[in-house]
């Protein structure tokens, strides 16, 4: 494991990647600014998962490996960024913490607290997240965001 | 699939697509996906991009469920290329979209989640092999961004022909390309298709 120090430089680079990532990308979520990352870089130790669908990918991958079908999350911290929603959770079973940004364009997002049990799961093309059996987010894997591009031609 | 197939086929597509157009996918950017869309769109591409790979071709029609048409006895709402080696990645696809609802559209090279993102009305899709020659013609037409802009009309008009002089849609654009691919020549458009449709027997879509 990387120490905490290099675990929060490394958090910062996520977070300040992911944020430069969205800056231009076009749907989804708003990225954090800088400030708000290194804040944030600051108080948690933890790996970030991108959902939204233009993140950094390699970095949300990273942290993605450390979920399994069948993992059990809590959520512990609930935020609004943008048109995002930053969930603190920790993972059941490993104590793992992870913080995810997700898109906001679900109602189900408005109704998640600390407390509220997620569940993930393995599907093709990445996790699924449910509260209560209803989706509340989906995690592109690798090979999915491979296939997430475009470009108009004589531009 | 033959020469005589293809041409079969972009007819049959052209009749087919012809009241379906105004459903054909639109380049829109500001609208944001929810989770299940993308949940969808993630297992579609994938599942598509591992059946792409078991076919050694170099190009594939793709077509998509944009749209439930089947009160008018259709099936699939918008199609596009799918090309193995494409400088944008593997199976990137080819396809004339809509400006948001406006009289203009563009070519875009997209990848396979794109292309499902677009408002799917059904899971579902074709992938359309073609005759090795046509197939490999094709690929070189594809691979020319020259030759595909020149076949390209910007102004959108739901109800274009191919061959329409003035405007284009996105059927039209793939039967245009899939015309010259199947002669062996980037030569198409509104002049040649003006005069080669007729003359090999095909009738227009209304």
């Amino acid at each position: 494991m990387p120490s905490t120090n290099h675990r929060r430089s490394h958090l910062a680079r996520l977070i300040l990647a992911a944020g430069l990532a969205c800056a231009g990308a076009t749907p989804s979520v708003q990225a954090q600014s800088t400030t708000e990352a290194s804040t944030q870089a600051s108080a948690l130790s933890v790996l970030a998962i991108d959902g939204s669908i233009d993140a950094t990918r390699r970095a949300s991958q990273q942290a993605m490996a450390s979920l399994h079908d069948g993992a059990q999350l809590v959520v512990q911290s609930v935020r609004l960024v943008g048109r995002g929603l930053v969930l603190g959770v920790k993972v059941v079973g490993t104590g793992a913490v992870l913080l995810i940004t997700l898109p906001v364009a679900t109602g189900l997002a408005a109704t998640v607290a600390a407390g509220t049990l997620v569940s993930v799961a393995i599907e093709a093309g990445g996790m699924t997240l449910r509260v209560a059996g209803e989706l509340l987010g989906f995690l592109p894997a690798a090979e999915a965001l491979d296939l997430l591009h475009r470009r108009e031609l004589g531009l | 699939m033959s020469t005589a197939a293809l041409r079969r086929f972009a007819l049959a597509l052209a009749l087919a697509l012809a009241s379906a157009t105004s459903h054909a996918g639109t380049a829109c950017v500001e609208s944001t996906h929810d989770a299940d869309e993308l949940r969808r769109a993630a297992q579609l591409a994938v599942g598509v991009r591992q059946q792409l790979e078991t076919v050694d071709a170099p190009v594939a029609l793709l077509s998509r469920v944009g749209t439930d048409l089947s009160e008018h006895g259709l099936h699939y709402s918008h199609a596009g290329f799918a090309i193995r080696d494409h400088r944008n990645g593997a199976w990137t696809v080819v396809h004339l979209l809509n400006q948001c609802g406006t009289d203009r559209s563009g070519l875009f090279a997209e990848g396979l989640m794109n292309f499902y993102l677009d408002d799917l009305a059904r899971e579902d899709t074709r992938i359309t092999w073609l005759e090795p020659a046509t197939a490999a013609s094709l690929a070189t037409l594809l691979a020319d961004e020259h030759a595909v802009l020149s076949l390209h009309r910007p102004r959108y008009n739901l109800l274009s022909p191919p061959g329409s002089r003035r405007s284009q849609n996105s059927t039209a654009w793939v039967l245009e390309v899939l015309d010259a691919a199947a002669l062996g020549t980037a030569q198409s458009g509104p002049a040649h298709t003006a005069t080669a449709r007729p003359a090999r027997g095909d009738r227009p879509d209304r």
